[in-house]
């Protein structure tokens, strides 16, 4: 108790009058001094934006929730031009981070469009088998019956001898080697990555026009050719002899999306230290293997 | 732990950069000049105790890059990814010590985080050593970087320079976290291994 209230409590003691006031007025006086307090509270929480929220969110998303049941169109047609321009400016912020998250997706959707044309032209080539008819084809026909592949394929796969001298995963910004594979002892494999990344940009740069820089794509030396396929964050460089087939540019495609889906992070992130990519040279032999058996 | 790291020499024309990554790699030095086209790569590996002790082995792969002329200007491509430079001039010829300023500038813009070190190369050419180093011990100390008055003929502080770098890149990368922490990650990984 307060002394304030003390002395009053003692003129009561004067006054009857005050008194029966008192006695008939103490419950609504509570009830006003706890009505304002609720006033004073509601006013504080008006003005502390983030109690406000607390309070009104749960309330908003029933209400949204229902709204949507309610009337769905509505609601798509009101919310509609705000989310074109939120996903705009996500987008526009974090350009890099869309990149990544699509960059997966649009090479495969490449890589089927490949799939499906090498499909047609095996094909194709089976109707013209199918047309005519000699000894050696039988043998293909019945290997390929053994093999349960179509003879087409066979014979796609007999018309290419790719011989692959080294598979090389190169990091794009700094020619770091990250891993590779090599059918030849090379102990200086790290300096050629390098000097194919000098070569490369020198390249890049030279024939360069304007803003639009091209991928180098391949280099010959005598009856070598470097094959480089190019994802964000590294190239695959594929030192080979021999004629390619579509299914060996196919399987390049191919290896470089795995590992580009594989080791998105570690790729983006690489400072230089190789152990983050211990299991990338089960990648690699399988496609060693692959082409062998072709 | 092995770490890769690609690192570029920068400078003048004939201050000294091939000579240093030769002397260097190789043990040799040769009087006659070449000047280098474009870009050479070479690899040379560098141990080093990190602050917890253990041993760190980093590859450099070393860019060797033509010094710059006026008319055609070092591609961004043979700049860009470096984890540092080593940045050389010719102790005799203040004009190669006069442009290290913007070669500096050139090579942070495109590598804000990288670790750099000045060289002042042919040492042994000086009739007076302190006098004729003033200008570029000046310039280091107003870039705040480390320097080393080398000899590629010689040998003398060629290998300083490439340690100093290297102890660069490694307080990088622990302050990056790129270096794991030592022997646990290592043990288990092993463990793993034998059990394999
Ligand atoms: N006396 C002496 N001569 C040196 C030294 N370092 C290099 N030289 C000589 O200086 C000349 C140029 O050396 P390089 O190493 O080719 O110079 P660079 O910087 O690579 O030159 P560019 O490739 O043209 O940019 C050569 O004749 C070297 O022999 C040194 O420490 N002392
Ligand atoms: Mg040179």
């Amino acid at each position: 108790m307060t002394p304030e209230n003390r002395t009053s409590t003692g003129k009561t003691g004067v006054d009857p009058l005050h008194q029966l006031k008192e006695i008939l007025l103490t419950d609504d006086q509570r009830r006003i001094s706890e009505l304002e307090n609720e006033v004073i509270d509601l006013h504080q929480m008006l003005a502390d934006k983030e109690r406000l929220l607390a309070t009104l969110s749960p309330i908003l998303t029933d209400l949204l929730g229902r709204k949507i049941h309610e009337s769905r169109d509505d609601m798509a047609t009101a919310l509609a031009p705000l989310m074109g321009e939120a996903i705009r400016k996500q987008v526009e912020d974090s350009k890099e981070d869309v990149v990544d998250a699509l960059y997966p997706i649009i090479g495969r959707m490449i890589s089927r469009a490949v799939a499906e044309s090498m499909k047609n032209l095996v094909s194709s080539i089976n109707e013209q088998i199918n047309r005519r008819l000699n000894v050696t084809l039988w043998v293909q026909q019945l290997r390929a019956r053994f093999l349960g592949v179509s003879t087409g394929e066979i014979l796609l796969a007999e018309s290419a001898s790719v011989q692959i001298d080294h598979l090389l995963i190169i990091h794009q910004k700094t020619g770091l080697l990250i891993a590779h594979k090599s059918s030849t002892n090379e102990s200086e494999i790290q300096v050629i990555g390098s000097m194919l990344q000098v070569i490369k940009s020198f390249i890049e740069d030279a024939f360069a026009e304007g803003q639009h820089t091209g991928d180098l794509y391949e280099i010959e030396h005598s009856e070598r050719t470097i094959r480089i396929e190019s994802s964000r964050y590294f190239y695959l460089a594929v030192v080979y002899s021999g004629v390619p087939t579509a299914a060996f540019n196919e399987s390049v495609r191919g290896l470089v999306h795995k590992i580009q889906n594989r080791y998105q992070k570690p790729l983006r992130d690489y400072q230089g230290d190789n152990s983050q990519f211990n299991g990338i040279d089960k990648y690699l032999t399988r496609f060693l293997k692959a082409n062998l058996q072709r | 732990m092995q770490l890769q790291k690609k690192i570029c020499l920068l400078g003048m024309y004939s201050v000294g950069k091939t000579s240093l990554i030769e002397r260097f790699v190789y043990h040799r030095f040769s009087d006659h000049y070449l000047s280098t086209l474009g870009a050479k790569v070479t690899k040379k590996s560098l141990q080093i105790s990190a602050s917890d002790g253990q041993q760190i082995e980093y590859n450099l792969l070393i860019w060797d890059i033509a010094g710059e002329e006026t008319e055609n200007k070092i591609p961004p491509s043979y700049l860009l990814g470096a984890a540092g430079a080593i940045l050389v001039a010719d102790l005799l010829r203040p004009e190669t010590i006069e442009a290290l300023p913007s070669v500096l500038e050139r090579f942070k813009e495109i590598n804000p985080g990288a670790a750099v070190v000045l060289a002042g190369n042919k040492k042994d050419l000086l009739q007076d050593i302190e006098s004729d180093s003033k200008e570029i011990l000046r310039l280091a100390h107003q870039l705040k970087l480390p320097c080393h008055l080398t000899s590629a003929k010689t040998g003398c502080q060629v290998d300083s320079v490439f340690s100093a770098l290297a102890s660069s890149l490694l307080s990088r990368d622990e302050a990056n976290q790129v270096i794991s922490p030592p022997k646990k990650k290592a043990k288990t990984r092993q463990a793993k291994d034998q059990k394999r």
